[in-house]
C-alpha cells in the first residue's frame, strides 16, 4: 500500500511486446520511518542479455544509505555484479550455448537511478546513470516550476544513447550521491526515458525560461524541432501546475487508465513506444 | 474544460465540419512529422528480409587472404553474420524473429540449375528462414572452452564457431538468373509484409555474369528488385565485387571516372543509393566522414574482406537500430 500522494506504475511496451513479463524496467520503493528509498532502472534489451533481471537486481540491492564515497560505490557495484553472475550462471549453463555466450560476452545493460529521501531533514540524496531521470517541481507564488532535472541533462541531446551499467564491465561512472533540499509541497517524479522526454518537451513549452537553465546548451540546441512543434500543436495545459495535476489524476486512477493515456499519447506521436515507468510523490 | 483549447469549438453550426478540419489538420501534421522511409520499426510481427546472393563459381577458389579462398572467406563472413544476428535477437525468453533470411548461391550445379537456395540439413527445403529456425538448425558447431576476466576475477567462458553455409566454388557465374530468383522471392515476400523495414539484398561476387551478353540486363533486373517496395521504402540492393585493384567503397558519381571497367559502372548503376537514414551508420562503420555528404551508392568495387563485413554491417545495423526492444 502506497502512502497518500505517492504513485508508481511500470508498464511494458504494449504496442510491440507480447506480455507484461517483457517489461525491462524495474522499480522499487521502500518506506521506513525515517527515510524512503526509491530505485528505478531501465534494462536495455537492445544490447546484452538478462537486462530485465539485471535491472531488477540493481533496484533490489539499493543500499539503505547513500554511498559515502566513490570507492564505496565501486565496492557495492563489484559485490552486486558478482552476486548477479553467481545467481544466474548455473541456470544459464543449462541453456543453449548462444545464451551462455551472449551472457559472458555482452553481459547485461541497464540505467540506474537511486534516491534516498531523509524525512527528518527533507534532503533528497540521489545517484544516477543514464536517462532514467528525476524531475523535482517547486510551487512558486502561483504555479509549480521545475527546479531539478537529472541525469538526462548530462547528455548532448535528449535522444542520445544513454550511459549504462554492466555487471561484466565494472563501475565506469561516478555514483557519488548529490543532494537537494526539498520543501513541503515539492513534487518529485522519477521516470524512465520515454516518459522523461514527454515531460521535458511539455516543460520546454510551459516553462521555457526555467528549462534554459536546467538543460544544457547542447540539449537545447539539439532539441527535435518537429517534435517540439508537435507538442506545441497538441498542448492542452495552461501551465506546469495543470500538467502536474493532470498527471497526478491520471496516475491516481490506476494502471489501466494510465495505459490508456499512454496509448493516446503514442497515437499522437508525442510518446515513444517503450517500457514506461513512473514514480510520483508529492512531499 | 476542453481537452484541447487549440481545437476549434464544435458548439456552432459548423461544428462537425470544424472537427473534420481539425482531424484533417492532425493527419497532415502526422504525415509531415513522420520520417518518410527506412524508419519502420522491426518487430516480430513486422520482420525485415535479408537476401544474400553468393557467387559460387570456380573463380571463388582463388585466394582472398593468406591461405583462405574467396569461397571460404565469404562463407565465414556469412556464418559470422548469422551468428551475430542470432546473438542480437537472443533474449532470455527466447529469440525475437526480427529477420527472415534467404541465401541464393549461383555457380554450382544443383539438379538442372546453377542457381539455388543453398540452405542445407533441416533447412534444405526452405526458402525463407527465421532467426529462430537458423538457431535451431546449425550444421556444425565447434566449441572451445576458455576463461574471461571479469571485474571480480576469472570465470569460465566458451568460444564457438558455427556453420550454416559451406564454401563452394564450381561452375560459371549465372548472376542474372540469381537476381531473377531473388526478385521472384521478394515479390512474394513483400505482399505479406507491406509495413516492413524494406528488404536488403547483398550480392557478393568476384566476376562477370556469364549468363548474359548485355550488362544492361543486370542493371534492369536490379532496377526491378529495387522497385519492390514496402510502405517504408524501396528494397536496398548492395553489390560487393571482391576482386583485386583500387578499392571504391560506397562511391559517388564523381568516383566513376576512375573506374577501370564498364562492369564496375554497371554494378554502380545497379546498386541502390545509400539512403540518408543509413549514412550515419555507414560513416561509423567506414572511417570516412565524406560518406555523410552527397549521394553515394551501395556498392564496393574491388572489396577487401573487411569492407565486405562492413557493408553487411551497414545494412543489418540500421535495421537492428529500428528493432523494437
Amino acid at each position: 500500500m502506497l502512502p497518500n500522494n505517492t504513485y508508481k506504475h511500470s508498464i511494458h511496451n504494449f504496442i510491440d511486446k507480447d506480455s507484461i513479463d517483457e517489461n525491462e524496467d524495474a522499480i522499487a520503493y521502500d518506506e521506513y520511518p525515517l527515510f524512503d528509498k526509491i530505485a528505478v532502472s531501465d534494462g536495455a534489451g537492445g544490447a546484452g542479455i538478462y537486462c530485465k533481471a539485471w535491472a531488477n537486481h540493481l533496484v533490489k540491492n539499493q543500499r539503505d544509505k547513500p554511498f559515502d564515497s566513490k570507492i564505496n560505490a565501486e565496492e557495492w557495484f563489484l559485490s552486486i555484479s558478482e552476486s548477479f553472475y553467481k545467481e544466474n550462471i548455473e541456470a544459464i549453463n543449462k541453456m543453449d550455448p548462444f545464451i551462455l555466450e551472449k551472457f559472458i560476452k555482452e553481459g547485461s545493460y541497464a540505467t540506474l537511478f537511486f534516491a534516498w529521501w531523509d524525512k527528518q531533514t527533507n534532503i533528497l540524496h540521489y545517484s544516477g546513470v543514464g536517462d532514467t531521470t528525476v524531475i523535482v517541481f517547486r510551487k512558486g507564488k502561483e504555479i509549480y516550476n521545475p527546479i531539478l532535472i537529472t541525469p538526462i541533462n548530462e547528455q548532448n541531446s535528449l535522444e542520445d544513447f544513454p550511459k549504462l551499467l554492466n555487471w561484466n564491465k565494472g563501475l565506469n561512472y561516478d555514483l557519488s550521491p548529490l543532494q537537494v533540499q526539498l520543501i513541503e509541497d515539492d513534487i518529485m517524479i522519477i521516470c524512465t526515458d520515454s516518459i522523461t522526454r514527454w515531460i521535458i518537451y511539455q516543460l520546454i513549452i510551459l516553462a521555457p525560461t526555467e528549462m534554459q537553465v536546467l538543460l544544457s546548451e547542447s540539449i537545447i540546441k539539439n532539441i527535435d524541432k518537429n517534435k517540439l512543434e508537435n507538442f506545441n500543436f497538441s498542448n492542452k495545459y495552461k501551465d506546469v501546475s495543470e500538467l502536474l495535476l493532470k498527471l497526478e489524476e491520471t496516475l491516481k486512477q490506476g494502471f489501466e487508465f494510465f495505459k490508456k493515456v499512454l496509448d493516446k499519447q503514442i497515437k499522437l506521436n508525442l510518446l515513444e513506444k517503450d517500457d514506461f515507468t513512473i514514480f510520483f510523490k508529492r512531499i | 474544460m476542453s481537452d484541447n483549447n487549440n481545437l476549434p469549438s464544435n458548439s456552432n453550426q459548423n461544428g462537425l465540419q470544424n472537427i473534420s478540419s481539425a482531424k484533417n489538420l492532425l493527419n497532415i501534421r502526422d504525415i509531415a512529422l513522420k520520417s518518410t522511409q527506412y524508419c519502420s520499426r522491426v518487430t516480430r510481427n513486422n520482420p525485415s528480409a535479408i537476401v544474400l546472393l553468393i557467387d559460387q563459381s570456380g573463380s571463388m577458389e582463388e585466394e582472398f587472404r593468406e591461405g583462405t579462398t574467396k569461397a571460404q572467406a565469404v562463407a565465414d563472413i556469412v556464418n559470422d553474420l548469422f551468428d551475430s544476428l542470432i546473438m542480437k535477437c537472443q533474449r532470455e525468453g527466447g529469440i525475437r524473429d526480427y529477420f527472415q533470411m534467404m541465401v541464393i548461391g549461383y555457380g554450382k550445379e544443383v539438379g538442372d540449375s546453377e542457381v539455388s537456395i543453398i540452405w542445407e540439413g533441416n533447412l534444405a527445403e526452405k526458402d525463407w528462414v527465421s532467426v529462430s529456425e537458423l538457431k535451431e538448425n546449425i550444421l556444425n558447431i565447434e566449441k572451445v572452452e576458455t576463461t574471461k576476466m571479469m571485474p571480480w576475477g576469472l570465470v569460465p567462458d566458451i568460444k564457438t564457431k558455427k556453420i550454416w553455409i559451406n564454401p563452394c566454388s564450381d561452375g560459371s557465374t549465372p548472376m542474372y538468373e540469381a537476381l531473377q530468383l531473388c526478385k521472384e522471392k521478394l515479390d512474394d515476400w513483400i505482399r505479406d509484409y507491406q509495413d516492413s523495414f524494406p528488404p536488403m539484398v547483398f550480392n557478393i561476387t568476384d566476376g562477370y555474369p556469364t549468363d548474359i551478353d548485355d550488362l544492361l540486363l543486370i542493371e534492369n533486373i536490379c532496377s526491378e528488385i529495387k522497385s519492390i517496395k514496402s510502405n517504408d521504402g524501396e528494397t536496398l540492393l548492395f553489390n560487393c565485387l571482391i576482386t583485386d585493384g583500387n578499392e571504391f567503397v560506397l562511391p559517388s558519381h564523381a568516383d566513376t571516372v576512375e573506374f577501370e571497367d564498364e562492369y564496375h559502372l554497371t554494378l554502380f548503376n545497379a546498386s541502390s543509393t545509400l539512403p540518408h537514414e543509413m549514412k550515419h551508420t555507414a560513416s561509423q562503420v567506414f572511417p570516412n566522414k565524406e560518406l555523410v555528404i552527397g549521394e553515394t551508392k551501395c556498392v564496393i568495387i574491388n572489396s577487401t574482406i573487411n569492407s565486405l563485413i562492413n557493408l553487411l554491417n551497414v545494412g543489418t545495423n540500421t535495421a537492428l537500430e529500428n528493432a523494437a526492444e
